[in-house]
């Protein structure tokens, strides 16, 4: 605050605009999580390693079950169509059109996940010290940000059957998505 | 067992005169030492011992004493000792006899002296000045060997004239594994002949040569046994009319770093200094066989959970700098403390003030840590190389004439290589380019005369990372940040010339030009500073009498760099690790910001009674940055009570200016208007020497801190006349007080090590707080033992022991869910309100040196956290910050060396 000479407060404040609908600024979609889903080795498989992959949706599957103080993969499918294309600018803050940053966050009612939060950047770097071979490197697959892993609790520290799986997914201009569903655990350990 | 004898005749061509140094006298700076049951009554002078002198007097003329003919005749042999004053020219200004020789009367004494009075010398040298001094010198009167008796009655036996001996037998003796000559060895062939020994004795010259005339055709056993090398024998075939030439290679019995220094360290004057010799530094345990890593053993040192900190006497890593050989360095370490950026063959010895340090350096508030390169003095071509489970390394080093001297090492890690290897394809993290380090360094000496040493030393270092993660968020959730790199890189050229006309006047100059280039990016983020530098420094040091000399020099620095910074502000000292909030990145973008800071110095050194030195003086520096001159008095007194206690004390001012980011001229960093950074030094300690190989040290200091820079909520008005955070001002202060104290034992009875022990408090009270808080690395107790012992063959065993409180930490008190970024926030509590586990550990080292003739080689096992005590540091949370537990600190580490010299 500062006092004017006519002896009034005068308080200024300065705050960034960003101005999101520019006429050279492409709108905005939200990403889509078209589902949830886990995968499991099939242990019993004879000649060659078979994974079991399911659904994780609002009704668990009765014939499925996640291993208690297991890992099991739990994956968020996101089509590559939710990374759009916009007018923004580099790590060099040159303007360019680039893709957008995804990031999921995983939320388990019970143990614990690899990853609190996996994201999705694609990076192609334009530093002198990098070459050409680490950019090519430094392009990482959405695969990565979209998969996770799950270890639920024992049975002592959670007696319930079933678990809340929730992942939100943003991007980086506002964009949301959110997807839940449930699973059936093993009675033990 | 016979000597052999020869006519008088002959003596001039076959008599050994054998003369060696058997101790140094310094004169008339010294008084006398004994030596060999030689003694002598003190002169009145300061005794220095021999070893403190930087160069030992070298033989340039030799006069061979005439044998005496009464002697001859009697085949008598003998020893004679003098002692001669050889002046700070070399000339021999004074011949005594300390030991006549067994047959007084006959002339040996004479002989001796009439001789000794033509020798010429290199003078001794102390700090690079030529003094006089005193050296007892060791005359033998050898008869050569008799010719072999001919048979009476021979043809030709009566009229012949007597045969000129024949040299044949020659060798010479060098120390197995190093090659080096030895000198003053007697030694010893005999054999049986008809049941009865026979045998004969020659003593090698200053080139390890020995020499024996006509000897008998036939097998001959050769004994040596010189005093700390293992007993030599070998057996050699003298066959009829040639002539044997050896070359034998005795052992020492320990090759340890310790029985060949010779340092020429500057005398007291500091109320707090360590020295520590390169050589010693390197096998301390613990130190992954880094010389550097021994600093962090010394008193008032503050362990660091990341090695390369350097926290002094309670002060941050920043307050604290850093020389090699008085020209300022950004860094003494790769990648954090992994490993030093000078090999230890390039180092003399290391010398750490942690507070109250001389006038000559300035620009700190904390302490100073002076990196002492080599005095390249090599008497031949050698070196090593270096290889352990992180880098390899060479050394090299050789003499180039007699007044010149270059030495070359390298080195470079490859934990790149291995790292890239071992981390599986599905790792969450990829090695684009792993820790990488190289450091590189090329010093040469020239002697044209005794006055004038010049040095040039050239050395660099380069370290390097690229990282890149396969999932971002676990780096952080809210900007896109997929990769790390980071590049430090220096180099600097010192020339220095030191001009020591007599033992009055010395001056020293040394100008140093290099490059720092530290950049680290991170996504979007971004800092690269490139800045050049050239340093002047000349102090010149007079020396009006007995009572009082002068010091007194100028420090110019010169800097002209770029910087470019986009980061979020970064977090200061006090505040508890939290994530960056990058929705407050800021851009600063500077080129070619040049920068001078000149300044000068003076002390003096004022005796005004035996035993009390007085050193009053000061430093007047101006930073460029703040615009500011800042007049730095300082005074330190030293009082010499007795032969055992020494009691010391110390005041004094010290600044320094803000980081460049603090004091960043941006509308959107820092504040231009910041003013340095103060601190006043006081300390006062006894110092008591039991015996000559223990010395105790206890040190109390105080030391106030005003005008830290600090993180600040007030407002100014920017450039663009728009107001703005004023982000940081001088409104921080700080305190420390404690005890060191340091019990040493220096090597002697093939022992070495110490005792530190530290007992301080370290608080802060910053712009916005209320109340004083904790340091970040307060540390109550930090006690230190480390100890070496040298066993038989070569075998070496040390141990280092460390219990120290842990470090204040900021609790966390619970967690706030984010919803702007699906985490949650950790809500802290008072800072520095907890403190971390006691910390303790233990390290043990083993060498083994393996010696061959030539060559030799060793390897050492470097055991940390012996016991494997978890160490923890800061507990890790639960995602909702409702849980938490210990993480675990370095486990046991083994870490393997091998170096091989020659």
């Amino acid at each position: 605050p500062t006092v004017s000479p006519s002896g009034t407060d005068e308080i200024l404040t300065v705050a960034t605009v960003r101005l999101r609908f520019s006429d050279k600024h492409l709108p905005n979609v939200s990403p889509v999580i078209e589902g949830l889903q886990a995968e499991r080795p099939i242990k019993d498989a004879v000649t060659e390693p078979k994974t079991d992959i399911f659904p994780i949706g609002v009704e668990p599957p009765d014939d499925k079950f996640l291993p208690r103080d297991e890992e099991t993969v739990i994956r968020a499918r996101v089509p590559e169509s939710s990374i759009e294309l916009f007018n923004g600018r580099n790590n060099n803050q040159v303007e360019l059109p680039i893709r957008e940053t995804l990031q999921l966050s995983w939320f388990v009612e019970t143990g614990n996940t690899q990853s609190a939060q996996t994201t999705y950047y694609r990076n192609v770097r334009e530093d002198p010290m990098y070459t050409e071979s680490d950019r090519e490197i430094s392009k990482i697959d959405l695969g990565y940000a979209l998969d996770n892993k799950w270890i639920p609790a024992k049975s002592k520290d959670y007696r319930k059957n079933t678990a809340h799986l929730i992942v939100i997914v943003r991007d980086n201009r506002g964009g949301v998505a959110v997807r839940d569903g449930f699973v059936n655990l093993e009675a033990t350990p | 067992m016979k000597r052999s004898s020869k006519p008088r005749a002959a003596l001039r061509a076959g008599s050994r005169l054998t003369a060696f140094a058997l101790l140094l006298l310094s004169a008339p700076l010294a008084s006398a030492q004994t030596n060999e049951g030689l003694t002598r009554k003190p002169a009145p002078e300061q005794t220095v011992e021999a070893g403190k002198l930087s160069k030992l007097p070298k033989q340039t003329k030799f006069v061979e004493a005439e044998y005496p003919a009464a002697a001859a005749e009697q085949n008598l042999e003998a020893e004679v000792v003098l002692l001669l004053d050889i002046d700070d020219k070399g000339q021999v200004t004074g011949a005594i006899v300390s030991e006549p020789s067994a047959h007084p009367g006959l002339g040996f004494e004479e002989a001796a002296t009439i001789a000794a009075q033509q020798f010429e010398f290199e003078p001794a040298e102390m700090d690079g000045k030529p003094i006089a001094i005193q050296l007892a010198y060791r005359t033998k009167f050898k008869l050569a060997p008799k010719p072999p008796a001919v048979a009476p009655g021979a043809p030709g036996s009566a009229a012949a004239p007597a045969p000129a001996p024949v040299k044949n037998f020659t060798g010479t003796l060098r120390e197995r594994g190093t090659r080096l000559p030895m000198a003053g060895i007697v030694v010893t062939i005999f054999r049986d002949v008809d049941g009865k020994p026979q045998g004969f004795e020659a003593t090698t010259d200053g080139e390890g040569q020995f020499a024996f005339f006509d000897l008998a055709p036939g097998e001959w056993k050769i004994v040596v046994e010189a005093p700390g090398f293992y007993p030599y024998r070998t057996v050699e075939l003298v066959a009829p009319n040639e002539a044997v030439n050896a070359t034998y290679y005795v052992e020492r019995g320990s090759y340890n770093p310790y029985d060949v220094t010779i340092t020429a360290t500057r005398p007291r004057k500091e109320v707090s200094r360590t020295i520590i010799d390169a050589k010693i530094a390197d096998k301390i345990p613990g130190t992954s066989g880094d010389p550097l890593a021994v600093i962090q053993n010394f008193a008032g040192v503050a362990r660091v959970p990341i090695a390369g900190l350097l926290i002094v006497r309670g002060s941050a890593p920043e307050d604290s700098r850093i020389f090699a050989d008085g020209a300022e360095i950004p860094l003494v370490y790769h990648f954090g403390g992994l490993r030093s950026v000078f090999p230890v063959g390039m180092l003399d010895n290391i010398e750490f003030y942690p507070g109250n340090f001389s006038p000559m350096y300035g620009r700190a508030t904390g302490g100073v840590v002076d990196v002492q390169i080599k005095k390249l003095q090599p008497p031949k071509i050698g070196g090593y190389a270096d290889v352990s489970l992180l880098d390899s390394g060479v050394y090299l080093e050789a003499p180039v004439g007699d007044k010149a001297a270059i030495a070359i090492a390298g080195r470079r890690s490859y934990l790149d290589f291995i790292l890239n290897a071992a981390v599986p394809d599905d790792a969450p993290v990829s090695l684009i380019t792993a820790p990488r380090y190289y450091d590189y360094q090329v010093l040469a000496n020239y002697r044209p005369a005794a006055a004038h040493d010049l040095r040039a030393f050239y050395f660099g270092s380069d370290d390097r990372l690229k990282l890149l993660f396969q999932n971002p968020g676990d780096i952080d959730p809210t900007v896109a940040i997929n990769d790390v790199t980071s590049l430090t890189k220096f180099y600097r050229t010192i020339f220095t010339y030191r001009y020591v006309p007599n033992d009055r006047f010395s001056n020293d100059f040394r100008i140093s030009q290099g490059r720092n280039r530290f950049a680290v990016a991170a996504g979007p983020l971004k800092l690269d500073v490139n800045l050049y530098t050239s340093q002047i420094r000349d102090n010149v040091r007079y020396k009006f009498g007995e009572k009082l000399t002068l010091s007194t020099g100028l420090d110019l620095l010169y800097t002209k760099f770029d910087a470019f910074v986009r980061l979020p502000l970064p977090p200061k000292e006090g505040e508890p690790p939290r994530n960056f909030d990058f929705s407050q990145v800021r851009t600063s973008d500077e080129k070619g910001v040049n920068e001078f800071y000149p300044a000068a110095f003076a002390e003096l050194e004022y005796r005004p009674v035996p035993g009390l030195l007085l050193l009053p003086g000061v430093r007047v520096d101006r930073f460029s940055r703040t615009d500011t001159v800042v007049a730095q008095p300082r005074v330190t007194a030293r009082w010499d009570i007795n032969k055992q206690f020494v009691l010391k004390g110390g005041t004094g001012l010290f600044a320094q200016e803000p980081d460049i980011q603090q004091g960043e001229d941006d509308n959107e960093f820092g504040n231009p208007d910041l003013g340095p950074e103060r601190a006043w030094h006081h300390s006062l300690g006894l110092e008591y020497k039991p015996t000559e190989a223990v010395n105790l040290d206890a040190t109390v200091f105080y030391k106030d801190m005003f005008d830290l820079v600090s993180k600040t909520d007030a407002t100014t008005t920017g450039s663009n006349g728009m107001p703005r955070p004023l982000v940081y001002d001088n409104g921080g202060t700080g305190r420390v007080y404690g005890l060191e104290f340091v019990a040493r034992h220096e090597f002697t009875n093939k022992f070495t090590g110490w005792l530190a022990y530290t007992l301080s408090r370290a608080e802060r009270r910053d712009t916005l707080g209320t109340k004083d808080r904790l340091f970040d690395f307060d540390q109550t107790h930090i006690l230190t033992g480390v100890a070496s012992y040298l066993l038989p063959r070569n075998w070496q065993i040390g141990g280092r022991y460390r219990l120290v409180s842990g470090n204040p930490r900021t609790p966390v008190t619970g967690g706030v869910f984010n919803a702007s970024t699906d985490r949650y926030d950790p809500v802290f509590g008072e800072v520095n309100s907890a403190r971390n586990p006691l910390f303790h550990q233990l390290d043990v080292r083993i060498d083994k040196r393996w010696v061959y003739q030539s060559w030799m080689w060793g390897i050492y096992m470097d055991i940390q956290n012996v016991y494997n005590q978890s160490n923890s540091e800061q507990p890790q949370y639960s995602f909702n910050y409702r849980e938490s537990k210990p993480t675990q600190g370095l486990p046991i580490l083994t870490i393997l060396g091998l170096r091989a010299e020659f």
